[in-house]
């Protein structure tokens, strides 16, 4: 099978989630099929064709303005034209996000072949819930045209329903994966004798680190051996760091900017908590990271990952409970190894490779539909 | 053929949401427990509502339904817990009413228990469960003028450490969970003893019992519908000298709703039952007739429970075990704290925080106001440590 791929962000250039997901996946996806991806940049994968095709990108995702739109479009306008002078062939076109969904709908009605869009997310994520119609109306697009639609959970599936008026009947959920040889349940935890907090992402809005800083005066007023580090850039550090000045929790925060892969394995690796209180957020790859290095999950009720993982979910204006459940993680091991248990295992199952397979699962299902 | 229909009548008091920083101040019994809808975060769980609920689907119809059956001489027998009692006079007086009614006929035969439906009889000093039992006798004789013979643990649970202390409190006999693991070869259909004592143990019969507690209005189960009469038919032509039914009092109208047909189905069974030649007689009546037919030797513990049949509903998880360790090891010196840490004994507590069916697939969710049995953990672990401080506290001034 001829898998064309549009992607965005890839490693090293990669800002999030969506990165980390098409890397894992055409890894494996290269061993059951002949993938050719499509970037904005040049890369390298063995066993992968790669095409970089040019769009005018910058450092647009730091703010969603119309040059960011204006990049898309015009790698969106190179693919087509591109795909149209080389004449390539294949069997199923794998766009991911609104990214590169104006090509795959394109190219579907040029060549006939059948689309697969995957929504890792939805503008009104991204935007918490103001969204900017010129991407909704191509996500709809995208939902209108696809033949098959991956989501990456249940609430991503939800949302495409209620949101798009997707049609169920070709949604398939397939959740993100971790590699099981990344899993170290690392069981000495906490730094020079503090118990360590962590967040870990986008300093913006949509995941609402500001959560964690105002827990964090909670958990203080109890016990003072917990430092709370605060790991990612973003447009909201000043008022973040604004923020525990005024609540008088500075001596206990951190915050590192942004943080190599290593220091970000590190980071995992001493946190007894990872904290994720998004107001939405469809899955969360840092969870499953975070978990597979033992730290116990506290995730908003609107992260997917919660559906793959045993994780504490509170509301995501639930100050109050999330930092009870921080004093409780640290208080009660028992509750900390139960769900290290838990998770090891159920981590265990969510190879990348198994997310490949489903996949392909999905590529067949499109390509019958036609 | 004899049968007994027996009723198991709970309810537990429900915890608040209580975190390390809820106000501390309030007295502990409206800090801890839902007693009020108005300050419930989830009014539907709340102690008051439930009651009341259960009180028009299934206290008020399915107990007037007896009342016609037992007031022309029928027999039942029911076990109703401490805690049922309390929450009946606070929230539901008529369904308490109504229960003294057929308790007046004389045709009833109540069961003995812990009156906090808890799981003392699994302490390592059964004291507490000796003390637990007794409060529950004098709450017979106080509401019902009953002096119980037969006892019946919480949830069935029965193994024989619990046989000898039950028998050393005075009962003739004892109804537990006819559970294969047990009973082997052997059909639930006869009297038993416990080894090496004169306890008789009667055991339930659970393939009958959960066709209707559980498959009455399952669709895909291939004895639907289940009318009173073809169930009047499987129970005639059960081979044995007695039959022992043993149902949540809540199966009727509550579990299975009214549009099931499970209020009609109570109502005409006796007759049926009756028109079969098959006598409703109390589980005394049973053990007066029928000498016991072998010994029971149950080393481990067996309930009612799940498929497991054992305490792991209870006790499966390394978070139950602790909380139910920390519990069970509380030691109060305030009598009016020692009523909360009872309180807070009450089975369902622990039985929140099982995840045994997966979070996927969680069965018990039904029955739980907590979003995760990790929810259910904390909330439990931050009310029996704010009990301890009280009782610090206190001891200190």
């Amino acid at each position: 099978m001829n898998v064309l791929m549009i992607g965005w962000e890839f490693p090293p250039r990669r800002v999030g989630g969506l990165g980390t997901h098409c890397y894992e996946l055409v890894k494996e996806l290269r061993n059951l099929a002949n993938v050719t991806l499509i970037l904005p940049f040049k890369a390298r994968m063995k066993g992968v064709k790669i095409l970089s095709i040019p769009s005018s990108w910058g450092n647009a995702y730091q703010s969603f303005s119309r040059s960011l739109l204006d990049s898309v479009m015009a790698y969106n306008m190179n693919i087509i034209s591109a795909v149209k002078k080389t004449g390539m062939k294949f069997d199923v076109i794998h766009a991911h996000d609104w990214l590169g969904i104006k090509a795959g709908v394109e190219l579907k009605k040029l060549t006939g072949k059948p689309l697969v869009i995957t929504f890792h997310s939805t503008e009104w994520d991204r935007s918490v819930g103001h969204p900017w119609d010129v991407i909704e109306n191509i996500e709809k697009e995208g939902v209108e045209n696809a033949d098959q639609i991956i989501a990456v959970s249940n609430l991503m599936k939800n949302e495409l329903v209620t949101r798009y008026n997707a049609d169920q009947e070709k949604i398939r959920v397939v959740y993100n994966g971790i590699n099981p040889s990344t899993i170290s349940i690392n069981n000495h935890k906490g730094l020079f004798g503090k118990k360590i907090v962590l967040y870990l992402g986008r300093l913006e809005g949509q995941k609402n680190p500001e959560a964690l800083i105002r827990a964090a005066k909670l958990v203080l007023a109890k016990r003072k051996d917990v430092i709370f580090i605060i790991a990612g850039a973003g447009g909201l550090l000043p008022r973040l760091a604004e923020l525990a000045v005024k609540l008088g929790v500075k001596d206990n925060v951190i915050f590192t900017g942004k943080v190599s892969e290593e220091e970000k394995n590190f980071l995992y690796s001493i946190a007894h908590v990872f904290v994720l209180p998004s107001f939405s957020e469809p899955f969360g790859i840092t969870v499953l990271e975070a978990a597979s290095k033992g730290a116990i999950p506290i995730i908003s009720k609107r992260v997917g990952a919660g559906e793959q993982l045993h994780a504490l979910t509170v509301d995501s204006w639930d100050v109050n409970k999330l930092a009870d459940y921080i004093l409780a993680v640290l208080k009660y091991p028992v509750l900390a190894d139960h769900l290290k248990s838990i998770n090891t295992q159920k981590l265990l199952d969510l190879s990348w490779e198994r997310v490949a397979r489903q996949v392909m699962k999905v590529y067949r299902r499109a390509m019958n539909w036609m | 053929m004899d049968v007994a229909l027996c009723f198991h009548v709970h309810q537990p008091f429900r915890l608040r949401r209580f975190s390390i920083f809820s106000d501390t101040h309030l007295p502990p019994e409206r800090a801890y427990f839902d007693n009020n809808p108005e300050a419930s975060p989830r009014p539907i769980y709340s102690n008051k509502v439930v009651f009341q609920r259960a009180t028009r689907d299934c206290y008020i119809p399915a107990t007037n339904a007896i009342l016609d059956h037992a007031r022309t001489g029928k027999k039942f027998c029911y076990s109703v817990t401490g805690t049922w009692v309390e929450s009946a006079i606070r929230f539901g007086p008529e369904a308490l009413d109504l229960l003294q009614a057929v308790s007046d006929t004389k045709n009833v035969e109540f069961l003995g228990e812990t009156y906090y439906h808890s799981l003392a009889g699994l302490y390592d000093d059964l004291s507490e469960f000796d003390e637990q039992v007794d409060m529950h006798k004098k709450m017979l004789k106080e509401y019902f003028n009953y002096r119980p013979r037969i006892f019946r643990n919480t949830e069935l649970i029965y193994e024989n450490r619990i046989g000898e202390e039950v028998e050393k409190l005075g009962f003739s006999a004892q109804v537990i969970e006819g559970a294969d693991k047990i009973l082997g070869w052997r059909s639930p259909n006869y009297v038993y003893k416990r080894k090496g004592g004169k306890l008789r143990l009667l055991t339930r019969h659970y393939r009958l019992s959960d066709d209707v507690g559980f498959r009455f209005s399952d669709r895909s189960w291939p004895g639907w519908p289940l009318t009173a009469d073809k169930y009047a038919d499987w129970i005639s032509s059960t081979p044995g000298d007695y039959t022992l039914i043993y149902v949540d009092y809540e199966t009727f109208g509550e579990h299975h709703k009214k549009e099931t047909g499970i209020l009609e189905f109570l109502k005409h069974l006796p007759d049926e039952l009756e028109k079969r030649g098959v006598n409703l007689v109390t589980p005394s009546q049973i053990i007066k007739r029928y000498e016991p037919r072998d010994e029971l030797d149950v080393p481990f513990p067996v309930s009612w429970a799940d498929i497991d049949r054992d305490v792991s509903t209870w006790l499966g998880n390394s978070l139950q075990q602790y909380a139910f360790k920390k519990l069970q090891s509380l030691r109060l010196n305030v009598n009016s704290l020692k009523r909360i840490w009872r309180l807070l004994q009450t089975s369902d507590h622990l039985y929140y925080l099982s995840n045994k069916a997966g979070m996927d697939g969680w069965v018990h969710q039904y029955f739980s106001p907590y979003d995760s049995p990790y929810d259910a953990f904390i909330n439990f672990m931050n009310i029996l440590d704010d009990l301890k401080r009280r009782n610090e506290n206190w001891k200190k001034n």
